[in-house]
């Protein structure tokens, strides 16, 4: 079904394993969060993979802090915290500085910790308080526990009644700080180097303790991130404004807070060598087709890259067809579209650092759907989806077209306005196709520079571009007027659609050549490389122009026009699992239909 | 890599066949020889084509999936090669004319000055494209050009409901049944035998005729209204006087002055057709030359197919005028052996053979 790639032969094999015990810790007890500490697998620790360090820890506190300093040799970030626990020695924290939340540190390691001294343990001269050591050695645990809490000396993070005693855990005094004292939300055992070390520099802290061959990983992430506002990119007029950051962990939880099943599933994956990016697929269990899931991970799996910093790169990575100017993925910054395309059993990608969702599979009709269709009443939304499509065919056919119609085909134009045109052209050094191509240049650089330039400067580039380029031009009789029109409005209806952007422009530029060449035919030939082009794509196995010109009544529902919501009773074809297709029964809604 | 089998939908079947069936005719009003009669060989040809139909679905449908050619690998062995070479010779041969039908329409109509090999390059570029890209593209790519056709062609019959008229029609057989034969013949599109290679993609192979039967309904229909519309807005002598005669008719329409002039929606048509019949002799030609050599894919030689068929368009013919004689007088015979007497020594063959396989498989096995 799915075709396959030829470029991917030149990838490194996948090693097998890699994220294997990534993606089984991670969507246990803890979520996400816990999970991460365990990310290492089988190869962490050869340099290629980017991870530090390898063996594991010794006895040695002295030894085991050393290791970590020299691991982080001139990473003035690392932050190395020495506690002297009563009644167990000395014991250390490793975090970054930046990465961790103090307040979680202080009250919930530190302080729990000092405290947990005030126990008594069977050797009460090393304790400093031996009296209570003494009544504990002399009776049983459950009388002392009593006796304990009637004298009152039990403290913060000590351990309550019917706890168990450090000696009583054979796995070690580490396992009794895990499980008794400190008061994180998850906190795992390691001895494993480059998993402590890779815990550090994901945000957790390592504890250390004196004579304890294992290290303590406790979440302690804490960092500032953006606060969640509408997306400049993708505004609503009515809908929701909530948009992603660049928390993974915080647009989950958008994604969840819609979406109240435990049927939607997120699957962590780690990819990136050196930025060990984590990579969310998140999908929904029953609606999604397993085979899409399948492929998704296996594509994702086979990437081989040192650094993913956006969902960007991951579009390129596993495209259907590598060459083409057309998305094959769908991208918003927009919890609800997530939602609305889980919804419609589709799967989505999210990578930590970025606010960008990338969602499969993704349909050339797509492009001319909004959130806001859904949102407004449904004849404004077909009515909107309609000039979208306009737009579309606009900017990428009006140069050719007018280039055709003046240099080939001057019987088709009405007499008067041809009259005009050659009026206008009159005098004019330049053949239309040198004209056309420069005024387009001239407003794609106008728009490049106007995307990225800081807000104060836009007042000389409008005057500029709107005074300059466009009446002195004409007035110095460098272009003629229509010329200027055509690529206004080509420029204009371009901009109906940001997310089409760039295949608009290149279809218009070689249609706007091949009509240079052979005229209409030139055009028309152009236009059905262009339908061919489309026909021939596939995004994870489903035609890329599926819906558009179908017959089907329920196709047409969610495609050219937006129906009611009592009408759109399935889902979109061959996107969801076979027979997951009807989303609401009939006679849902107050028509009753 | 072996690829997974192309499926095509129905609805791309019907499309591929009737955009191959009006592939000219819709532009050259092949038959218009028998004068008024034309529009009685309409359906007597369409009667015909369901004949023939009849019997490519069961060359299809003997043992389903396989081609033609695959049925003719296996009933004749080593002899198949030269059942494959005479297709190809036509295949290529229709192929030719159908690429100088456009190199000589868009010079002759519109762009006078171009030389003709140019044009033809950029429709073959692409023919070739679709051909690689395979089946089930070509499949959907006819599935989405094809309502566009229909469209247009209503679109622009309605528009020229104001210049037809009507009395010109008539009187019809006035010069007995001759001309109604005449004009029937070349009608019947033999070239549904290439469909012999497409069809066995059917998804649903049960369904073959149907799909033959609505693609020459909907053809017939569809070209009547168009031959109704030419003779009735031109009138019969000046129709029969015309290589173009689309063109001409449609070029009369002027309403209120503003709709006017709006031939080029003939040529869009003519493209659409065209194309996809270039498309299909092609690849009928490449699968039977990869065939006759033994090659895996036919993809490979899609390309140099081609271009052959580009070095024919530059002596096979020097101008509209030599293509449509020679496609009067001699094609509508030449073609006969190719494109029937193969299919039917095939298909006769091709019964015996299924029925002793069927005794074969029935009987006991032999001690």
């Amino acid at each position: 079904m799915f075709r396959k790639r030829k470029r991917r032969t030149s990838i490194k094999p996948y090693r097998a394993g890699r994220f294997a015990g990534y993606r089984q810790g991670s969507p246990g007890a803890g979520g996400p969060e816990a999970g991460a500490p365990e990310a290492g697998g089988p190869e962490a620790g050869s340099p290629e993979t980017g991870s530090p360090g390898t063996g594991s820890l010794t006895r040695s506190l002295e030894d085991n802090i050393a290791l970590f300093r020299n691991i982080f040799q001139q990473d003035d970030t690392l932050t190395l915290r020495e506690l002297d626990v009563p009644g167990f020695g000395k014991a250390c924290l490793v975090m970054i500085d930046g990465m961790t939340d103090s307040d979680v540190v202080n009250d919930n390691i530190i302080q729990p910790v000092l405290m947990s001294g005030r126990v008594p343990v069977r050797e009460p001269e090393d304790v400093g308080q031996p009296k209570v050591g003494e009544q504990l050695k002399a009776g049983g645990q459950p009388e002392v526990r009593g006796q304990l809490e009637v004298g009152g000396q039990l403290a913060v993070g000590g351990p309550p009644e019917g706890s168990r005693l450090p000696e009583d855990f054979k796995e070690g005094r580490a396992a009794w700080f895990q499980k008794c004292i400190i008061a994180a939300k998850a906190v795992s055992r390691s001895s494993d180097v480059s998993s402590l070390c890779q815990a550090v520099i994901d945000g957790d802290t390592v504890w250390l303790l004196e004579n304890e061959p294992e290290g303590l990983i406790i979440d302690s992430k804490g960092w500032k991130t953006r606060a969640i506002d509408e997306p400049k990119t993708e505004t609503v007029v009515m809908g929701p404004r909530e948009g992603f950051n660049e928390s993974l962990i915080m647009n989950l939880t958008l994604i969840r807070r819609r979406i109240k099943t435990p049927n939607l599933k997120f699957e962590f994956m780690l990819i990136g060598r050196r930025s060990r990016t984590r990579v969310c697929i998140c999908y929904l269990k029953e609606i999604a087709k397993e085979s899409n899931l399948r492929e998704l991970r296996n594509r994702l799996e086979k990437i081989d890259i040192d650094g993913i910093l956006s969902s960007s790169y991951l579009r390129e990575l596993i495209m259907d067809s590598p060459y083409t100017p057309f998305d094959l993925t769908g991208t918003t910054e927009r919890p609800d579209i997530v939602s609305a395309n889980l919804l419609e059993g589709r799967l989505a990608v999210l990578v930590d650092g970025s606010p960008c969702a990338m969602m499969v599979p993704f349909l050339f009709v797509e492009y001319f759907q909004a959130n806001d269709d859904y949102y407004t009443n449904f004849y404004f939304g077909s009515l909107n989806r309609i000039l979208r499509i306009l737009g579309f065919l606009f900017t990428i056919s009006i140069p050719g077209l007018y280039l055709s119609l003046v240099t080939f085909h001057h019987e088709m134009v009405p007499s008067s306005l041809l009259m005009s045109i050659y009026a206008a052209r009159q005098g004019l050094p330049f053949p239309t196709v040198i004209e056309l191509i420069v005024m387009l240049l001239l407003f794609e650089i106008l728009r490049e520079s106007g995307t990225r330039l800081p807000a104060f400067m836009g007042q000389a580039l409008s005057i500029v571009g709107a005074l300059v380029i466009g009446q002195a031009a004409v007035e110095a009789r460098l272009v003629s007027a229509p010329t200027v029109i055509v690529s206004a409005t080509a420029g204009i209806t371009e901009l109906v659609i940001p997310r089409i952007k760039f295949p608009s422009i290149m279809i218009r530029v070689l249609l706007l050549l091949m009509s240079s060449l052979l005229g209409l035919y030139g055009f028309l030939f152009g236009l059905i490389g262009l339908l061919l082009h489309l026909v021939e794509l596939r995004s994870f196995g489903v035609p890329y122009l599926q819906g558009i010109m179908s017959f089907k009544k329920q196709d047409l529902k969610d495609t050219v026009f937006r129906g009611p919501w009592w009408t759109m009773r399935t889902r979109p074809r061959n996107i969801a699992r076979e027979g997951e297709w009807v989303r609401q029964q009939k006679g849902s809604g107050g028509t009753g239909k | 890599m072996p690829r997974q089998k192309e499926i095509l939908s129905n609805w791309s079947g019907i499309s591929l066949l009737g955009m191959f069936m009006m592939g000219t005719s819709i532009i050259t009003m092949a038959g218009k020889d028998a004068g008024m009669d034309v529009l009685l060989a309409l359906p007597m040809a369409a009667v015909a084509n369901i004949l023939l139909a009849f019997m490519y679905t069961r060359i299809l449908t003997l043992y389903p999936g396989k081609s033609m050619m695959d049925l003719q690998e296996m009933i004749f062995g080593k002899l198949s090669k030269l059942f494959y070479l005479l297709t190809v010779w036509i295949a290529l041969h229709v192929a030719t004319m159908t690429l100088i039908l456009f190199g000589e329409f868009i010079q002759v109509v519109s762009l006078p000055e171009t030389p003709r090999y140019f044009i033809c390059g950029f429709i073959a570029a692409l023919a070739i494209w679709l051909v690689k890209d395979g089946l089930e593209v070509m499949g959907r790519w006819a599935g989405f050009a094809f309502p566009v056709f229909l469209l247009i062609i209503t679109g622009v019959s309605l528009l020229s409901i104001e210049d037809i008229r009507l009395d010109t029609l008539g009187p019809f057989l006035s010069k007995g049944l001759h001309p109604l034969l005449t004009g029937t013949f070349p009608l019947i599109a033999l070239g549904l035998a290439f469909f012999t290679e497409v069809f066995n993609h059917l998804g649903n192979s049960r369904k073959t005729f149907r799909v033959f039967l609505f693609g020459i309904l909907l053809t017939t229909f569809s070209l009547f209204f168009v031959y109704l519309r030419n003779i009735s807005v031109l009138g019969m002598s000046f129709t029969q006087s015309l290589y173009f005669p689309s063109y001409a008719a449609v070029g009369i329409i002027n309403i209120g002055n503003f709709l006017q002039r709006i031939e080029v929606a003939v040529s869009v048509n003519f493209i659409l057709v065209g194309f996809i019949r270039l498309s299909i002799c092609l690849y009928v030609a490449s699968k039977g030359i990869s065939r006759l050599f033994g090659f895996q894919d036919h993809r490979a030689i899609t390309a140099p197919v081609a271009f052959l068929v580009m070095a024919f368009t530059l002596f096979a013919f020097r101008n509209i005028v030599e293509l449509s004689e020679w496609v009067n007088s001699t094609y509508p015979y030449y073609r006969v052996p190719f494109l029937f007497f193969l299919p039917l020594v095939t298909w006769v063959a091709g019964e015996i053979k299924a029925r002793k396989d069927r005794r074969k498989a029935t009987l006991p096995p032999a001690l």
